[in-house]
């Protein structure tokens, strides 16, 4: 097989449960070695996405190959090379860490001595050797995981799949996650993930998809994502207390400002390719924001700018 | 195939770390049942001609071999289908390896099957120690609880597969097990019921495998042809786990 053929290759990929559409016509193209991200909010169609991937939930029209097999036919040899990181754990919380491993890498059929060299490894890898004979339900969110990552390992899989993995998990604990996935990273392995966090994707992710409402609205890498919908910077301003008409009101005063303005319920946007100039613009027009600052622009204020919603509602 | 074992390993870990348990309560059933009923009720109706020439104990114990199989398999096909399925989420890790749900189901069944089959194995020594299981074809009752066991199981699975919550599930102990325990000639000869009555037991599992383990224990011959009886459970099992896997196979792709 030739490497340069993507390892998953979807074209107008559909999903419908009764008249519900979930994806809507989806194109995909993730080569080798990539770390690919799905990114948006709750109910885009991200995790059904992934569930068709991973070859548990069949498409409704459209085609899907992974790893060059046909993900209708060919299901138990692709799952057999694909790693998944479910958005909730699967973790058996009755038996040790060490034990869940080891009784995972036998449904793969991987014989118990490989599997018990593995398991052991793989905790090392995720940092959690020293607890390798307790019982998971002692375990912390961010360690269970951390575990769920070293078991979609087990298998050695040409390409990992995270639904959300860092979702309700506190800061430390994701830094952690997303160290770990650096170093997965480092070794080539192919990567997809979904999540609704843009440091998330801007952090981890070589190209990324933004997906609404089940359908693609835009690709790319983070950064030309960035450069292609929205302005290099944004200035943001809050008036306290004040909010939605109140706020749409003042940005009608901004009218003919160098900047696209964008009034959402809690604050307005200004998109500027100078933030500063934008700024004594602002003061020029005896608008007193309680609160002005100008950043970069964030694939956060793409998807804003693309769906007139934030990410996290 | 393989992949079935490999499931099917899941469950033998699980029940590594609870076996002591079972085999305890496997043990002390048949023992319970014997002392009070067996012995205790016998000592009432002992002699009657409806029992076939035999002692109460000897003709009660059979009907509780296969009865025992039934609370088993019922025990077993319950709540922790329910459980793997939904709160455990065991199946949903199974299903992002290799594993098809035919695979993952058969792997469940068969720890069911040898579950049947411990309890008719412990039941079976157990009667011969009291010397009440002393004929030479008498082990010949194992394999018929783990047919009983077999004619069971996918019926059972399906329905704790298919329902919405675990509320249900006690429906199927209240309203099925009991009943099934009741009719099924286990307590008393299938003749002493009325005759517009007697047909609730030919649909039951449990009261053919009744007979073919009071067939093989006491020698008792059975009300039709053994391979009538035989072919009954096997036919009502090859469908069971045909149902199985296509609820399963529904619950689990879509």
């Amino acid at each position: 097989m030739p490497d340069d053929r993507p390892l998953i290759y979807a074209r107008h990929l559909v999903k419908r449960y009764g008249s519900a559409v979930a994806v809507d016509g989806i194109d995909l193209n993730v080569g080798r070695g990539q770390a690919f991200g799905f990114l948006g909010p709750n109910g885009a169609g991200k995790s059904t996405t992934m569930r068709m991937i991973g070859c548990v939930s069949r498409p409704s029209d459209g085609e899907l190959s992974v790893l060059g097999l046909d993900t209708a036919t060919q299901g138990p040899a692709i799952r057999a090379r694909l790693g998944v990181v479910p958005q909730e754990d699967t973790l058996d919380t009755e038996i040790t860490l060490f034990e869940n491993l080891v009784i995972y890498a036998r449904y793969f059929g991987i014989k118990y001595k490989v599997a018990k060299e593995r398991a052991r490894e793989l905790l090392d890898f995720v940092k959690l050797s020293d607890r390798a004979d307790v019982k998971v339900e002692e375990l912390s969110g961010g360690m269970k995981r951390r575990l769920t990552i070293a078991r979609a390992l087990v298998n050695e899989p040409d390409i990992i799949m995270l639904d959300e993995p860092t979702t309700g998990l506190d800061p430390q604990a994701r830094h952690l996650v997303w160290e770990r996935l650096f170093r997965l990273k480092q070794r080539g392995i192919t990567i997809i993930l979904t999540t609704h966090y843009m440091d998330e994707a801007e952090q981890l992710c070589d190209r990324l998809v933004i997906m609404d409402a089940g359908r693609i609205a835009a690709e790319g890498s983070p950064r030309e994502l960035i450069d292609a919908h929205v302005t290099r910077e944004v200035v943001e301003l809050r008036f306290e207390g004040r909010h939605t008409d109140e706020l749409s009101d003042i940005a009608d005063k901004l009218d003919g400002i160098d900047a696209q303005v964008e009034a959402l319920p809690d604050r307005i946007l200004l998109y500027a390719n100078d933030g500063d100039a934008a700024m004594s613009e602002v003061h020029g027009r005896a608008i007193t924001p309680s609160s002005l600052l100008a950043r970069r622009a964030t694939l956060e204020d793409v998807f804003l700018r693309l769906t007139g919603r934030s990410l996290i509602e | 195939m393989v992949g079935t074992f490999h499931a099917f390993e899941y469950w033998l870990m699980n029940y590594r770390r609870v076996w002591y348990g079972s085999v305890l309560s496997t043990f002390m059933l048949p023992v319970l049942f014997l002392v009070s009923i067996g012995y205790g009720v016998g000592a009432y109706v002992n002699n009657t001609g409806a029992l076939g020439g035999v002692s109460y104990a000897a003709f009660v114990a059979p009907g509780l071999l296969a009865s025992t199989v039934l609370q088993t398999v019922g025990g077993e096909m319950t709540w922790p289908v329910f459980a793997a399925l939904r709160w455990g989420q065991q199946y949903k890790a199974m299903q992002a390896s290799p594993l098809s749900p035919p695979q993952i189901l058969a792997g469940h069944l068969l720890y069911g099957l040898m579950r049947s089959l411990i309890a008719a194995s412990v039941f079976c020594g157990v009667l011969g120690v009291f010397g009440i299981f002393s004929r030479p074809t008498a082990p010949l009752s194992i394999v018929f609880g783990l047919l009983v066991g077999f004619a069971l199981i996918g019926w059972i699975y399906s329905f704790s597969v298919t329902v919405k919550n675990e509320v249900a599930l006690s429906i199927i102990q209240r309203f099925g097990i009991v009943p099934v325990s009741l009719f099924s000639g286990i307590f008393f000869p299938l003749s002493q019921l009325p005759t517009y009555l007697q047909p609730i037991a030919w649909i039951s599992p449990v009261w053919h495998g009744a007979e073919l383990c009071r067939w093989a224990a006491s020698g008792t011959a059975t009300p039709w042809p053994w391979p009538v009886h035989v072919a009954y459970l096997l036919v009502l099992g090859v469908l069971g786990w045909w149902l199985a896997s296509a609820r399963l196979r529904r619950r689990m792709t879509g």
